[in-house]
């Protein structure tokens, strides 16, 4: 979910023009040179999800990500959180030998305690060096790949490659997808107005090597997974969002976010996962999230200490960053980092803070 | 000491109205150095960078490039996309089309369009190591419709093109809306976005993946390492240290501020003695007065650093404005010839006045050492002549261990700068000889001319005098003089073997340039015969080096053996055992004819030993290049962009069967070429011949104003003479004939030096900066020509103010003895 609303700005900034005023300019200059843009998809209440096709691309809606976190360990017990995602944007223009319609946006980063890599990619697809294929599953941007060895996405390799370090990764899961919201169908207000497909796997055990400037490191831990796409855009009341993926050292999954509406209340709301993948959405009054102990970190300043409190199943947490410094500076920029839990339970997971 | 040196300048304050004409030719003299130098600098600046600009490309950061070997495998998007996904993720895709285009008027322009994968462009610029630098394209316009078409605003100026005009190519096609923007590096290439682009054209090919690094030294191994065998890497020509034509004009504009840093350097310096020398007597009442010796230093080095500084500050807003008035033929120039766009109007103000000021501190430090060190020498001395003699033998021995020096550097010179160095030791050796030659050609004139001719005598006695005391104008006028002649003679020798090199080279009655010129080929009328101009690339001492045909034909052959000046082996060169090279390849690799090289030709893995059997000329070009006959192409992949027609047929007949065949071309007549070429030549150096008149004309200005000077002092000799009978018209004979023979001996003393600065220039010069040189002509027009100019110059601004000194009335020229 969290990367929907980082989305939606950055589909606004980037395709605004090209999905709402597409461009009367460029009609009238091309006009017969151009197909009519297909009309994105919208989300319906009664679409079934249904795997593993909706593993794949669904070019016709807006906006889609494929995005994992994971926080992994040394034999030594030294952590190196990382993030993979993958961002498809539907473009609004037809199909050209340099363009099949859609953009794609890699992220990936890799964090040790001293030291961060990140790095951001951009690719039309139709070129050949970005797009999903389903058969086998394959997300890929230049050298960032998730290779699926079936049409599923598990078992896969995952490979990211920075300057001076690189993962290579294998991944399985150990449970079954978890559809938010209803049946798959995730708000994103308090009317229902947004909304998306979002689907997570939370049960990914991850094993592999990373290197760091030539030193191989073998690693192994646990990864959570997203997919969500749509095409219902957030308003520009937007301020920016929380977002939180964490596991509960009873097993329990734990995924919530806080909306940050100019003018409104907040909208909050979530899923708890038992560990063997069974659902219960968390309503807005079920859950409190409230942000402290504010650090200024580029510039802005970001809530280093979160209380999430959901009394109805006796979870009151402390979630901390492993460490301050875990911001993605590329063209769109946002923190995204490794978190440890304690309270009521303890644990660990990741959290997306934008707009601040 | 501070009370005694502000005493000491507020009594030259005072004295600033007597001293009105010298120092207003100290004023004149820093004011025009500064004008001067600061147009060249203003110039050169623009210039350099318009043509890094234009050698670096549309992306900064881009030192290296992908390319296809040959044509017949080319570079694809696939290509791309495979390397990518390697992991090359510094890599742009570029692809380009030349295409008639049509504006909303109806107007046509052919024009270079460049696509471009701005989605590329944008992850370097937001990638996390910052030294890419792949960051100077605005995206806006590229990324997402509605498409943009950019074009630099200078370019845009020039071809009358502005924002949102719609361009359509005669097939209807219409472009992106173009947009103007401040991008220099476009130069006179349209950008687009790649896709747009190729939904427009059908692009099955990609000119080029440009690499973006850090640096040229970036490590490139990985990537050379993964290229399929059909791709290789190339080098952008800013790594190599650029050797086109750009530089020869950099270098030229460089050596020209040099020299007219020099002249000014003297002029101030003459300038300064003359004020100094008049103002010797109140020097000498303020010593007699208490006032010390160090104060009187102290108070002219601080006028004197005042005058300068304000001066300067003048200077620099007269060379801008002469820069600004000049922008439009010299960005005229480089676009036309380098295919940039400089905006000269772009001056960074304070940059320049503080480099100028510094420039003119240092310059005029060291101008005035002399002067001030005269001060303190001669104040202390009633005498106040000069010891001729021993100043004769001064300025002889001096100048002749200067050139010594300078003959010895250029023996043993194998760097540029050293070279560079050493000429600057000739011209000042020459010129120290000719002052000090001056007074002895003068006197031994004087013993030749009859003693029965007593004005004439005298006139020639008094020039030893006047000499003397303009011996430094006169420093500053032998230099211009002497890069008058050199340069002139040296871009005369280059425009005539220019010419005599297009006249030889160029065999066909008609010339077509197209990128489609293949398809031309196979469709040509009856009466009409084609040679082909192929290309192909070899590799020799493991570095490429192009590979062009030429044709056996008879016609052919006579015009190489005349441009190359040698009996060529053409059965050797048909069997393909032999190859002509380029000067250019022959200097770097040190061959000469009959000499072997190592050559790799295309398909075939070892080199092949070829003997050279002829080096040609080919000017302007910065590459090496080897000659093969056709008939060695028909088992290699190659290109061709030109196209030679031989025909009895009209023009029209050519221009109807080209458009048949619908691809954009460019046709020229054989006569049209040369002339084109020519013009291209002449209008290159016109900047750099206008900078060695004004050169000249501000020694010119010194020198006048010094014997203009002399003259007003000389009165009681005058006032002498015309008391003894000799009429106002004998005396201004006399006068005009004193400066006349001065400056004319002083012109043909540099005459030797400025021949042998030309020699020098051609011969050394130019082979270490451009590994090629051309024979030196000496043109009798050209010699006398300069020299008649800068003598009508001087007579005629001579002739008004003798004219009017010798008006004046007897009782007038008596006045001055009362």
């Amino acid at each position: 979910m969290s990367a929907l609303r980082f989305c939606v700005l950055t589909l606004s900034m980037l395709f605004a023009v090209a999905c709402s005023e597409q461009s009367s300019t460029e009609s009238r200059l091309f006009a017969g040179l151009q197909s009519a843009n297909p009309v994105p998809g919208r989300v319906t209440k009664d679409c079934q999800i249904v795997f593993p096709a909706d593993h794949g691309a669904h070019p016709e809606f807006a906006i889609e990500w494929w995005y994992l976190t994971a926080n992994l360990y040394d034999d030594q017990g030294q952590r190196y959180p990382l993030q993979w995602t993958l961002f498809r944007f539907y473009n609004g223009t037809s199909a050209t030998p340099w363009s099949d319609g859609q953009f794609y946006m890699a992220h990936a980063s890799l964090h040790t305690n001293e030291s961060k890599w990140f790095t951001e990619r951009f690719a039309r697809g139709g070129v050949g060096n970005a797009g999903v294929e389903n058969a086998p599953f394959t997300a890929y941007l230049d050298e960032l790949r998730w290779q699926s060895q079936s049409e599923d996405l598990f078992p896969a390799s995952l490979n990211a490659s920075f300057e001076n370090a690189s993962y290579q990764l294998t991944m399985q899961r150990t449970g079954p997808y978890v559809l938010h919201g209803n049946g798959g169908v995730s708000s994103k207000s308090a009317s229902g107005e947004q909304a998306s497909y979002y689907y997570s796997q939370p049960f990914i055990a991850l094993s592999g090597r990373i290197d760091i400037d030539g030193k191989q490191i073998d690693v192994h831990g646990s990864g959570w997974f997203d997919h969500e796409w749509t095409s219902q855009y957030l308003d520009n009341r937007t301020l920016g969002w929380d977002w939180f993926s964490l596991h509960l050292n009873n097993g329990d999954k734990l995924m919530v976010f806080n909306m940050r509406n100019r003018g409104e209340q907040q909208f909050v709301t979530g899923s708890l996962i038992t560990p063997d993948g069974q659902v219960t959405p968390l309503a807005p009054e079920q859950i409190s999230i409230i942000g402290s102990d504010i650090k200024t970190i580029e510039g802005r300043g970001i809530p280093q200490r979160w209380q999430i409190t959901i009394p109805d199943h006796d979870i009151d947490i402390r979630v901390t960053p492993f460490k301050a410094d875990q911001w993605n500076n590329g063209f769109f920029s946002y923190y995204e980092g490794a978190v440890d839990v304690n309270g009521t339970h303890h644990g660990e997971g990741f959290m997306e803070l934008t707009g601040y | 000491m501070m009370h005694n040196t502000t005493q000491f300048l507020a009594t030259l304050l005072k004295r600033y109205r007597r001293d009105g004409l010298r120092l207003m030719l100290v004023f004149a003299a820093v004011v025009i150095g500064n004008a001067g130098l600061v147009t060249v600098i203003v110039l050169n600046d623009a210039a350099r960078l318009s043509v890094e600009q234009g050698n670096r490309g549309i992306l900064s950061g881009v030192y290296h490039q992908v390319v296809a070997k040959t044509s017949s495998q080319p570079l694809t998007k696939s290509d791309y996309a495979t390397l990518r996904r390697a992991g090359f993720e510094q890599l742009v895709a570029t692809a380009s089309v030349r295409t008639p285009v049509l504006t909303s008027e109806g107007e046509e322009h052919v024009l270079s369009i460049q696509g471009i994968d701005s989605s590329a462009i944008l992850g370097l610029q937001t990638s996390q190591s910052n030294a890419r630098t792949g960051a100077d394209v605005p995206l806006d316009g590229l990324l997402q419709p509605p498409y943009q078409t950019y074009i630099d605003k200078g370019f845009a100026k020039h071809i009358g093109l502005s924002e949102s005009a719609l361009l359509t190519t005669p097939e209807g096609k219409g472009l992106p809306t173009l947009k103007v923007i401040n991008m220099p590096t476009l130069g006179r290439t349209l950008l687009v976005d790649i896709a747009p682009l190729s939904a427009r054209f059908a692009l099955s090919e990609l000119d080029a993946l440009l690499v973006v690094s850090d640096s040229p030294q970036s490590d490139i191994s990985q990537l050379h390492n993964a290229l399929p065998s059909h791709l290789k890497l190339s080098t952008l020509i800013d790594v190599t240290e650029g050797q086109g034509i750009g530089s020869g004009f950099e270098l030229n504009l460089l050596a020209m501020t040099l020299l007219m840093y020099i002249v000014c350097l003297f002029v101030v310096l003459n300038a300064l003695q003359l004020l100094h020398a008049d103002r010797l007597p109140v020097y000498r009442i303020c010593r007699q007065l208490g006032v010390p010796l160090r104060a009187i230093v102290t108070g002219c080095l601080v006028e004197l650093v005042i005058l300068s500084l304000l001066c300067a500050l003048a200077g620099v807003f007269v060379g801008v404005y002469f820069a600004k008035a000049l922008a439009p033929s010299i960005t005229e120039l480089l676009s036309g010839l380098y295919g940039v766009t400089g905006d000269l109007n772009a001056v960074a103000m304070v940059p320049l006045i503080v480099k100028t000021m510094l420039i003119t501190l240092v310059g005029v430090s060291i101008a005035s050492w002399l002067p001030l060190h005269g001060i303190n020498t001669t104040l202390g001395r009633l005498d106040t002549e000069p010891a001729q003699q021993g100043k004769v033998t001064g300025w002889l021995t001096g100048g002749g261990c200067l050139l010594a020096a300078s003959g010895v550097f250029l023996m043993l010179s194998t760097s540029l700068m050293i070279s560079l160095l050493a000429m600057g030791m000739l011209i000042l050796g020459g010129m120290a000889l000719c002052i000090g030659l001056i007074p002895v050609l003068l006197g031994a004139l004087k013993h030749r001319v009859n003693a029965s001719s007593p004005l004439l005598h005298w006139g020639l006695s008094h020039s030893v005098k006047i000499s003397a005391y303009s011996r430094i104008a006169f420093c500053a006028f032998v230099i211009a003089v002497t890069a008058n002649i050199g340069m002139n003679l040296m871009v005369t020798s280059f425009r005539t073997a220019t010419e005599q090199w297009l006249e030889h080279r160029l065999v066909a009655d008609y010339y077509v340039y197209s990128d489609y010129a293949g398809q031309f080929i196979s469709t040509e009328p009856a009466g009409v015969t084609i040679t082909s101009r192929k290309r192909t690339e070899g590799e020799l001492n493991s570095a490429p080096i192009p590979i062009y045909s030429y044709p056996l034909s008879a016609p052919f052959k006579h015009a190489m053996q005349k441009s190359a000046q040698t009996a060529i082996d053409w059965q050797a060169f048909s069997k393909g055992t032999g190859v002509l090279i380029n000067q250019q390849l022959a200097y770097r690799e040190g061959l000469a004819e009959g000499d072997s090289l190592m050559l790799t030709v295309p398909n075939e893995a070892t080199p092949t030993s070829l003997r050279v059997l002829a080096v040609y000329p080919d000017y302007g070009n910065p590459a090496s290049q080897v000659l093969m006959p056709d008939a060695a192409f028909s088992s290699f992949e190659f290109d061709i962009t030109v196209l030679g027609i031989t025909t009895a047929g009209a023009r029209a007949d050519i221009e109807q069967w080209l458009d048949s065949v619908g691809q954009p071309y460019r046709l020229y007549d054989r006569q049209g070429l040369i002339a084109l070429s020519l013009n291209a030549f002449d209008r290159t150096f016109l900047i750099t011949d206008g900078l060695n008149i004004v050169t000249l004309l501000v020694a010119t200005f010194s020198l006048l104003t010094s014997l203009l000077l002399f003259s007003m002092e000389d009165q009681p000799t005058r006032a002498l003479l015309r008391s003894l009978g000799v009429s106002a018209k004998q005396l201004r004979n006399a006068m005009l004939l004193q400066y006349g023979v001065l400056c004319a001996v002083a012109m043909l003393l540099a005459l030797p030096f400025g021949v042998l600065l030309s020699f020098l220039l051609i011969n050394v010069i130019n082979v270490q900066a451009f590994q090629w040189s051309y024979p030196l002509t000496i043109p009798f027009s050209t010699l006398t020509g300069s020299l008649l100019v800068t003598a009508l110059v001087i007579m005629l601004a001579l002739l008004i103010p003798i004219n009017k000194l010798s008006k004046n009335s007897l009782a007038e020229e008596l006045r001055c003895l009362r």
